[in-house]
């Protein structure tokens, strides 16, 4: 399941545990306090997948609640500060905290799914990029530089909506269970009270609006995939798409390990890949990829270094076996259509695929990985008369011809691909992370409007904030 | 020595001898490779049959022979429809030999199915261009 389906599934729990108010009233008091943890527990995951949305807290998150009533309404910061206020605020609580177990209403059930949902979200978003380190994939480093931005955090505004609507409902609640509840968690009322008064109500309003028609490239991220070991051949286009992008990962975070072995599979899967996808597919420049491949047959070098290295090595092999076409395979069943299909969707990754080996390449001529042959030379075995010319390896120098033409056949991937679908990203974000998502783009407003936190945001933006409607 | 007269003699060498003998094998391989290490290749077929060839070469010959093949003038231009044309015809000879060597019994078993199965994938990357 991707970040968006992990998202909508939040959506539509807290939409059950809003619809579950009037009528499921906790019965004992143990209840009721799992509940509120519960309803605690969504606010604190929806504040971290800010800071994970954003790469770090947009504002401390220990300020008291006076202070930060007194930021909403003077509208301190930016909305994407005042949000991640309103929900640290929100996730603290001046009671004590409840005894830890589960809800059994129904809902408290549903708060808590929705808080689970939320934090595997936020795990796959951690998987990227996660906190206080560097991003582990070229889509966590796109996340870093800004991708999917204002389409992240208006999910995460309208996931807020969810929670300011049940907290409009929450003291009603409280008072409508045990007897003893209302006098117990009084506190818990009021901190809801406060919630839904109108201010981070609004906040998220603007943080949907700023989003607009923004692709919400982040509903496309699946949990980075590790590099499989052991298996013999990949059956299908799926596993061929999870391989590749898991062999691409490990060259990002270990560009030291690439070798030219790795080059020269990764290079000849790509070409593979770009000559047989539709006609004018994102990433499918197999003039470039046809360049870069030969270019790194050519090269020789030292061999992988330990097992990851070499089991990185054979999932390239096994991506290019499964895609190059002619003789049977396992997979070879599927029909063509579909088969084309997952050829594009592999073409999506060989724009960051290039520049990633484009780096390794780099840091391999750098570490002097590469050999060359080197200028003939006549040699003569002793008192003959013959001459021998005997060519010798030698080094390669980062900027050895052979060297330079890879870089710059993998540097021209990109190019092409970044002149097809121009990034959103700024101008000064890294050239990964512009390629990380420059095949997606289009395909992604479809997907938006079919989720549920797609429509989501549109419903809220139909109808106004009671804030709003105040001022009127 | 032009990239077409390189293509012929290799041709006519590959006739000659076939490509049991191994070192001439691989320079034709080589010689054929060359056309695709520049970004004029014409289209995605071209490009797969660059694919075929660069595969074949790193499948059959994982240690290279000490061998260099080199062209002096035109190198690697296949935006000509005569360079196509006599590439092609490498290509075909190359694909024709590996069958023929896929059916020599003093063959190892091993190596005649991956030259079967080179020849056929040459032949297909070829059928796809003509």
């Amino acid at each position: 399941m991707t970040y968006g389906n992990w998202l909508s599934r939040a959506h539509d729990e807290l939409t059950r545990a809003q619809a579950r108010l009037p009528s499921d009233p906790a019965v004992t008091l143990d209840d009721v306090g799992a509940t509120v943890v519960a309803r605690q527990r969504v606010y604190a995951r929806l504040a971290k997948l800010v800071e994970l949305v954003v790469g770090g807290q947009p504002a401390r998150a220990d300020i008291d609640r006076g202070t930060i009533d007194v930021a909403l309404r003077m509208q301190a910061g930016d909305h994407t500060t005042r949000l991640y206020l309103g929900l640290t605020a929100a996730a603290r609580s001046d009671r004590q905290a409840a005894p830890a177990t589960a809800p059994i209403c129904r809902v408290g059930r549903h708060l808590e799914s929705a808080a689970e949902a939320i934090a595997v979200a936020g795990e796959i978003l951690a998987g990227h990029a996660p906190p206080a380190r560097e991003p582990l994939t070229p889509e966590g480093v796109a996340i870093r530089a800004g991708a999917g931005r204002k389409a992240g955090l208006a999910d995460i505004a309208v996931l807020t909506t969810d929670m300011l609507a049940i907290d409009a409902g929450l003291p009603e609640w409280l008072s409508g269970g045990h007897r003893l509840a209302y006098g117990a968690f009084e506190t818990v009322a009021d901190e809801a009270r406060w919630t839904s008064n109108g201010y981070l109500t609004e906040v998220v309003h603007q943080l949907i609006s700023d989003a607009g028609d923004a692709p919400s490239l982040l509903h496309l991220l699946e949990p980075p995939p590790p590099v499989p070991v052991g298996r013999r051949a990949i059956s299908d286009g799926a596993s061929a798409l999870r391989s590749l992008v898991a062999t691409r990962d490990w060259m990002h975070r270990n560009p030291g390990e690439v070798r030219v072995m790795h080059l020269a599979k990764a290079t000849q899967a790509a070409l593979a890949v770009s000559a047989l996808a539709s006609p004018g597919a994102v990433g499918a420049d197999w003039r470039s990829w046809s360049a870069a491949a030969h270019a790194a047959g050519q090269l020789h070098g030292t061999p992988p270094h330990g097992p990851a290295a070499a089991q990185t090595a054979r999932e390239l092999d096994l991506v290019t076996r499964w895609v190059r076409p002619g003789l049977s395979r396992p997979g070879h069943v599927t029909s063509r259509g579909s088969r084309l299909e997952a050829i594009d969707k592999l073409a999506a990754v060989l724009p960051s695929l290039s520049e990633v080996l484009r780096v390794a390449t780099q840091t391999a001529a750098r570490n002097r990985h590469f050999f060359v042959l080197g200028r003939r030379e006549l040699e003569r075995v002793p008192r003959s008369l013959v001459y021998h010319a005997v060519a010798r390896w030698c080094v390669a120098q980062p900027d050895d011809e052979q060297v330079y033409r890879l870089r710059s056949a993998l540097a021209a991937v990109g190019a092409s691909a970044l002149a097809s679908t121009p990034s959103h990203l700024p101008r000064a974000a890294p050239r990964l992370a512009k390629l990380a998502f420059a095949a997606p783009v289009d395909a992604e407003p479809s997907q938006q409007a079919k989720g549920a936190i797609g429509r989501a945001a549109r419903e809220v933006l139909s109808r106004p904030s009671r804030h709003d409607h105040s001022r009127r | 020595m032009d990239y077409i007269t390189a293509l012929q003699q290799a041709i006519t060498r590959v006739e000659e001898r076939g490509i049991v003998d191994e070192t001439e094998a691989q320079a034709g391989l080589r010689l054929a490779c060359l056309a695709f290490d520049s970004p004029d290749v014409p289209s995605q077929q071209w490009a797969l049959l660059g694919f075929e060839l660069l595969t074949a070469l790193t499948e059959l010959y994982p240690e290279p022979a000490p061998i260099a093949v080199t062209v002096t003038t035109a190198r690697s231009s296949i935006t000509s429809t005569t360079t196509q044309r006599t590439l092609i015809r490498l290509v075909s000879v190359l694909g024709d030999g590996y069958d023929q060597a896929s059916q020599q019994p003093e063959v190892s078993a091993q190596r005649r199915f991956a030259y079967a199965a080179t020849a056929e994938r040459l032949n297909a990357a070829v059928r796809g261009l003509v």
